[in-house]
């Protein structure tokens, strides 16, 4: 910047300061009040989008793990032969135990199953959430 | 504007006073206002669209991210929605010819506003403001009367921040023929 544009910008500075912002009418506040009170209250969610993405994948990874037992973060055998129907039952095994009350779900469960299941509920709430931010147009949401 | 103080009062909006809602508005209408007239032109169109516009930021305030200030992102909802109505309603107005630069220099502008009570001054610089188009007419606004940073400005319009900066350095010249045309009518008349 040259100093006559460097004066320049100061003198253009000074006359508009001079002026005044425009006003809107004296019940501005109250209108835009009156149509806000008449409207929902916005709230809050308070597990933000990003994390029940997040949560949505650890579940899919769990249900992964479930399915393919060899997967491991190094090692991934997506090969045809390592899902079986035998371990898709064992999934809808454990839901059944589920359904028979928390003692014989926790007995029953194998390593990393309490896990899987947590991250499945929460998968539930993530897409219940998510209907409901849809259809409901006052926004009230569980989350 | 303290953006801190703009957070306290969405927290309470958001918690459920309502209420609090005012003490946004009432710190942030006039400029809001001034944005939407800016581009309109017309009082009743700007008054509509600033109260739309506030009306909008309430009703998505749960979505605000405070990675930027409240006014930039609240301006930023009055502009483009004051843009979307002028493009229904485009008012006129005359360009300003910045031909007619060359034989000018701040020191006569300066001396003949000195020379002007503050009234005369303020509907002076008003009008060469006015006369600027829509969208640097906003920038000056903006920058010089709320003190908003290039990038803020960039926010606010959708415009790149080098655009923001060719566009300041034009409104400057043209503000500067603007005021002299404007004096030498008064002059004459």
């Amino acid at each position: 910047m040259t100093t006559y544009d460097s004066r320049n910008e100061e003198f253009i500075r000074r006359i508009v300061q001079r002026t005044t912002l425009k006003k809107p009418s004296d019940d501005f506040t109250g209108r835009i009040m009156e149509r806000v009170m008449a409207d929902s209250l916005p709230v809050k969610s308070y597990i933000s989008n990003i994390y029940w993405y997040l949560i949505a994948g650890a579940a899919s990874v769990a249900i992964l793990m479930m399915i393919f037992p060899s997967w491991t973060l190094f090692d991934l055998d997506f090969s045809a032969g390592a899902a079986s129907p035998e371990k898709f039952a064992g999934v809808l095994n454990a839901a059944t135990h589920m359904m028979s009350g928390f003692t014989a779900l926790f007995t029953g469960l194998k390593n990393g199953s309490v896990f899987l299941f947590v991250a499945i509920a929460m998968g539930l709430l993530f897409g219940i959430d998510q209907l409901l931010k849809h259809f409901t147009p006052d926004k009230h949401f569980i989350f | 504007m303290n953006r801190f103080e703009d957070n306290y009062f969405i927290e309470r909006v958001l918690s459920g006073d309502v209420s609090a809602y005012s003490s946004l508005v009432d710190r942030h209408k006039d400029m809001a206002y001034s944005i939407a007239y800016k581009v309109l032109r017309i009082q009743e169109d700007a008054e509509e669209v600033a109260q739309d516009a506030f009306l909008k930021a309430y009703q998505n305030l749960d979505k605000f991210k405070h990675e930027a200030k409240f006014s930039t992102w609240l301006f930023r909802i009055v502009y483009n929605t004051a843009i979307s109505k002028t493009r229904k309603k485009r008012p006129d107005f005359s360009p300003i010819d910045e031909r007619t630069m060359g034989n000018l220099t701040e020191d006569d502008i300066h001396e003949n506003l000195d020379q002007m009570s503050a009234e005369e001054q303020q509907n002076l610089v008003t009008a060469a403001i006015d006369r600027l188009p829509e969208d640097e007419s906003t920038i000056v606004t903006l920058f010089y009367m709320e003190d908003n940073s290039i990038e803020d400005i960039s926010e606010i319009t959708g415009l790149s921040r080098s655009n923001v900066k060719v566009k300041l350095f034009r409104i400057r010249k043209k503000l500067s023929v603007e005021l002299h045309r404007n004096m030498l009518n008064e002059a004459i008349v």
